[in-house]
């Protein structure tokens, strides 16, 4: 294909014997000086046209222009497409990140609501502490101190407000605690330093909480938006465009169809591009499969999962506040619309069944406490037998602990595993790419030999 | 030289993109902090505008039996329900509140609420008792939510003005309960002080009226003012002193002022104001209280060791005519 014949072959289009090809060249010195008058006096060409002149007389400065402008556009096509690639593979990393920190966060939300649940209903039964109950509280709120450690860790875009929930967990704890002193002795300010904890966690800690969940929300789904493959590819395009077109020119000039170096150029750069496409394309594809996927089952799993820990803290908060619990009630309302609405998926589906049996238990306790018994409403809600509020409640909180941690350690395993592929993919284009650059360089170069 | 002339805005722009891709993570976000409503109460606060506050509806005649209760009557309702409803504090020590060890809710208070249950569904009667915070009382009447409150509930000429109240049960007095050590000394000493009682409380009306340069610190219950007090958000807190010689109880650090009450504060059995039935049923079983000895014994067991022997049962006043 290409050439008409070899580069070995050094014969100048426009006429000129070889030897006038030879001053022309050494005439001139620094490239781009106007007027060698050499070149065109030795030129004098027979069948150069007028228009063609000055150009020719100028052929070797204007080839180390062409070579310096191609190989320039095609080391920025390639440097842009290898940017555009680090970034998507970097985005996959960072949602990987970004997923395992929102489980982590939610995590933290569904603890801090556990434990609260776990020290209101251990007020409820009044008189010594079940330390079964005393223990569950213990591991929730120490898993929130392990797991604030690894998110700060983790992301240090959250440690600000890691830290401040930090605190507010902290004096949570010590406020428990004085509660916990004063009951022991009969004292009803014990009562009130749980119910200002209590508070306190809803207005100020879960606030935080909830902006941690929506942070990283918002940062795994950018993560997961990578640019589009036809996005990826344009410096690529351009990079071709412009081989062409540079082919063409030199094509005019020297009467040769092809130039074996921007030839070899141009298959470089569709390599690339095609390198290019297929890795940001499947990686873009791979992205929205999991976000309909997996990703999505964490997302609603965890917003589940703290909906009914809220729900759950609400029935003891209103049953504790005997009487004048219509705002926990309501609050129960609008937690279990949640969780009904984010389980009514496929990949939650299970978990529907077993809401409705703790619903049902609910609504028993709730039958109870209308009609005046709340001795029994507490013992319903406190018992942990078989058919119990508390125990249909745990299944459902098994369920979903098990449906989010698995689809969280699935979407992260997804995002890592292509990963080494995407970087293959990724150097092999900037390889392409750099082919490319200098492939057109080295062609050019040939035709400036020539006058050499 | 023309090379790198050519390639450094090159290399300087590719390394500016790759670094902007690499660190564009924005931190998140803190809550807005909003200053929590350290409010003072909202009319200006007066002196009673009437003098016949403690004037309640005289009962009819003797207290009728439980099974003798006028059909279509206040009581009559409660006693097809089948309990008493009453609004009352699950943590004013002595007065009503809730044992940690058994889980029951016990105080004066309660014992009248059980008096007026038993008078309408016989002994042993089932009682509802609603946790109400000082606010809601009046609420909680006006909304028929309740069929009483009682609740140190202070008899007043504008809560007339929504409910109705029985006759006099107990004379409180307002006092002052400081940290040992406490420059404070009486009304007069709690000016630029951080003073805590409970939003919708005569507690807190009469400290903005009697002392206005002291600073009121809200909030629910005179029991959250005691935590307020412990962490050192409060340097006092005023109230009756029935319920400061509660909270004293449980602090060994808190004492009340010994100084004279600077207010009295009647305590009432609230009730709905169109259940003027009932106010007169209610009337009828304080009057038995008074007769059969249980105020006395009530009193002795939740007052008299902390308050001391005090004034006995305050005679009712009657003559209120009904709207």
């Amino acid at each position: 294909m290409s050439q008409t014949s070899g580069a070995a072959a050094p014969t100048p289009y426009a006429g000129p014997p070889p030897a006038a090809a030879g001053r022309a060249a050494a005439a001139p010195g620094p490239p781009g000086v106007p007027g060698s008058p050499g070149a065109a006096a030795g030129g004098s060409a027979p069948t150069a046209g007028a228009a063609a002149e000055p150009a020719v007389r100028n052929t070797p400065g204007w080839l180390s222009q062409v070579r310096l402008v191609v190989a320039s556009v095609v080391v920025v096509a390639a440097a842009l497409t290898t940017l555009m690639l680090f970034s998507t593979w970097e985005g996959a990393r960072a949602a990987a990140a970004d997923t395992a920190q929102l489980v982590r966060v939610q995590t933290t939300k569904v603890d801090l609501l556990r434990a609260d649940a776990l020290a209101t209903n251990a007020f409820l039964v009044g008189g010594l502490e079940p330390a079964q109950q005393r223990a569950a509280y213990d591991s929730a709120l120490a898993e929130v101190e392990r797991t604030v450690t690894d998110a700060a860790q983790a992301q240090p875009a959250d440690r600000a407000a890691l830290a401040a929930l930090n605190e507010e967990v902290l004096s949570y704890a010590s406020a428990m605690e004085l509660a916990r002193a004063n009951n022991r002795q009969g004292f009803p300010v014990g009562a009130a330093y749980l119910n200002q904890a209590s508070t306190r966690l809803r207005s100020t800690a879960l606030p935080l909480v909830d902006n941690l969940v929506e942070a990283n929300q918002q940062r795994s789904r950018d993560a997961m938006s990578p640019l589009p493959w036809f996005v990826v590819i344009l410096p690529g395009l351009l990079g071709l465009g412009v081989l062409v077109y540079a082919n063409q020119r030199l094509a005019q000039r020297f009467r040769r169809r092809f130039n074996l170096g921007i030839v070899v150029a141009g298959g470089a750069t569709v390599v690339m591009i095609v390198l290019a496409g297929l890795a940001s394309g499947s990686q873009g594809s791979e992205d929205s499969r999991l976000l309909r996927g997996s990703y999505a089952t964490v997302v609603d799993g965890a917003t589940a999962r703290s909906a009914a820990n809220d729900a759950k803290a609400n029935e003891s908060l209103r049953l504790i506040s005997r009487g004048s619990g219509a705002t926990f009630e309501k609050n129960w309302n609008a937690a279990a619309a949640t969780v009904v609405a984010t389980s009514s998926g496929d990949s939650l589906g299970s978990v529907s069944g077993l809401w409705r049996t703790y619903a049902a238990a609910h609504a028993k306790i709730v039958a109870l406490d209308d009609a005046g018994s709340w001795d029994q409403a507490v013992a319903a809600a406190t018992s942990t037998s078989a058919t119990s509020s508390t125990a249909a409640f745990n299944a459902v909180d098994d369920a979903l602990r098990t449906i989010v941690d698995d689809a969280g350690a699935r979407t992260t395993a997804t995002l890592d595993s292509g990963r080494l592929i995407f970087l293959a993919e990724l150097l092999l284009a900037l390889v392409a790419g750099m082919a490319a650059a200098g492939a057109a360089w080295r062609g050019v170069t040939d035709r400036i030999e020539e006058y050499a | 030289m023309r090379l790198t002339r050519v390639w450094a805005p090159v290399l300087a722009a590719a390394v500016a993109v790759g670094a902007a891709g690499c660190t564009s993570v924005s931190p998140t976000p803190l809550p807005r902090s909003t200053p929590t409503a350290r409010a003072t109460a909202g009319a200006p606060p007066t002196a009673q505008s009437c003098t016949n506050f403690l004037q309640s509806y005289a009962p009819d005649g003797p207290l009728p039996a439980p099974t003798a209760l006028p059909s279509g009557s206040t009581m009559a309702k409660i006693r097809a329900r089948g309990r008493l409803i009453a609004g009352v504090s699950a943590d004013t020590w002595l007065l009503g509140s809730r044992n940690p060890l058994t889980g029951r809710i016990e105080g004066f208070d309660i014992d009248v609420v059980q008096q007026i249950a038993d008078a309408i569904l016989g002994p042993g009667a089932k009682v509802e008792l609603r946790v109400i915070t000082t606010a809601d009382r009046l609420r909680v009447l006006e909304q028929h939510q309740v069929d009483v409150v009682v609740r140190a509930f202070s008899m007043t000429c504008d809560r007339w003005k929504s409910i109705a109240f029985s006759a006099e049960y107990y004379r409180a007095g307002q006092k002052i309960l400081i940290r040992k050590g406490s420059p404070i000394t009486g009304l007069a000493s709690l000016a630029g002080k951080k003073v805590c009682a409970p939003t919708g409380s005569t507690s807190l009306t009469n400290l903005i009226r009697l002392a206005p340069k002291a600073i009121p610190v809200p909030a629910a219950t005179h029991t959250e003012c005691l935590v307020d007090l412990q962490q050192g958000q409060a340097e006092a807190i005023t109230g009756d002193d029935t319920i400061l010689a509660g909270l004293a109880a449980q602090d060994p650090y808190a004492v009340v002022l010994k100084e004279k009450a600077f207010t009295q504060e009647p305590y009432g059995v609230g009730i709905p104001a169109d259940d003027i039935d009932m106010v007169r049923f209610v009337n009828a079983v304080l009057e038995r209280e008074h007769t059969s000895g249980e105020w006395e014994k009530s009193y002795d067991t939740w007052l008299a060791p902390t308050l001391g022997k005090g004034t006995g049962q305050p005679a009712p006043v009657y003559g209120r005519v009904a709207p």
